[in-house]
């Protein structure tokens, strides 16, 4: 009931405006006829819309106006506008250059820098790896226990 | 149909940069601009400013009319989004609502017009609380009777979108007005 009540009230916006085709203006009668809450909000709609076209006389422009805006517009530039690069007709030809440049200095910069990387040796590796996992931890730990044993594992002492 | 024609012919020579031009698009349209940033803004300054606004971006970007849109559609589409950057630099926090007594006075007190004044004032205020996007929808269609299509163009959005933001404004309105209906009417 919600929902049909959330979509005769679209209907009655749209009605309002003289949107709304007959097959759905059909479908919102029948609504209507039993729905005495959307009948309420149909009229506080008309309601609303016709205060909206009694709206008050709307005030004037002062006559200062032109000499104002000629001043404005013979004002030098006081700095580079950026943003009308937005609107610019130019825009997807530079947009589609910077993307070339910036391709073309990736796979510049992979060639520098792959030349410039020295690939490392095995023994360093090896040391780095070691002192990493810290295989001499459990070296002082007595024989029985669970450190040490497990070190014997890890220097394949154990089978 | 011919006013469009030399509304674009002016464009091009202020695009050149005629001011001669440039003064004879101002003086056609500036009360339909004043018009739209004062329904927008309600503050007659501050519409005015809007519209100085708007006509130097007339005259900084009509080089860059490409005439995919209507002329009108552009100028329509340049305020809309001026009086939106403002709005939201701005960032007025909406007045609350309240009768203050003046409309339940008024109703004891003075004649029907001293109501309808003041309904058209609460109309005002509420219109103030919607959200920007809704409330511009919402002048668009019911005070410059623009139709949905030429709406969803200066908007920039779809048609359904028009529809569901002048329902959500719509909605929002009943919502804001209806509890100061019924005190008026206690």
């Amino acid at each position: 009931m919600k929902m049909q009540c959330k979509k005769a009230r679209k209907n009655i916006s749209l009605a309002l405006d003289s949107r709304l085709q007959s097959a759905g203006f059909e479908e919102l009668q029948a609504h209507l006829h039993g729905c005495p809450a959307c009948q309420d909000w149909q009229k506080e709609q008309q309601g609303l819309l016709e205060l909206m076209k009694t709206a008050p006389a709307l005030p004037q422009l002062s006559a200062g106006f032109y000499a104002v805006l000629r001043e404005k517009i013979n004002e030098p530039l006081r700095a580079v506008d950026y943003t009308a690069f937005l609107s610019s007709p130019l825009r997807p030809v530079l947009l589609r250059a910077a993307m070339f440049l910036l391709l073309i200095f990736s796979v510049l910069a992979g060639f520098f820098l792959s030349g410039r990387l020295d690939a490392p040796s095995v023994q360093s590796v090896a040391a780095d790896f070691n002192q990493a996992m810290n295989l001499d931890a459990f070296a002082d730990l007595p024989a029985g226990s669970f450190g040490a044993v497990y070190e014997r594992l890890l220097q394949g002492g154990l089978q | 149909m011919a006013t469009e024609t030399s509304d674009l012919e002016l464009l091009a020579q202020i695009g050149d940069g005629d001011q001669n031009a440039f003064a004879s698009l101002v003086r056609r349209h500036q009360g339909r601009v004043f018009h739209l940033a004062y329904r927008f803004s309600r503050d007659s300054q501050d519409a005015e400013e809007l519209s100085q606004e708007i006509f130097f971006k007339v005259w900084k970007y009509a080089r860059n009319f490409q005439g995919r849109a209507a002329f009108s559609t552009w100028l329509y589409r340049l305020a809309v989004n001026t009086c939106l950057n403002h709005r939201q630099k701005k960032k007025s926090a909406p007045v609350p609502l309240s009768l203050s007594g003046d409309l339940a006075a008024a109703a004891e007190t003075a004649g029907a017009e001293l109501i309808a004044r003041e309904r058209e004032k609460l109309l005002e205020q509420a219109m103030d609380a919607l959200p920007v996007r809704q409330k511009m929808a919402l002048v668009l269609a019911n005070f410059e009777g623009k139709s949905y299509e030429e709406i969803a163009a200066i908007m920039e959005v779809s048609v359904s979108a028009v529809e569901t933001l002048l329902f959500r404004a719509r909605k929002n309105l009943g919502k804001i007005l209806r509890p100061l209906k019924n005190k008026s009417a206690c």
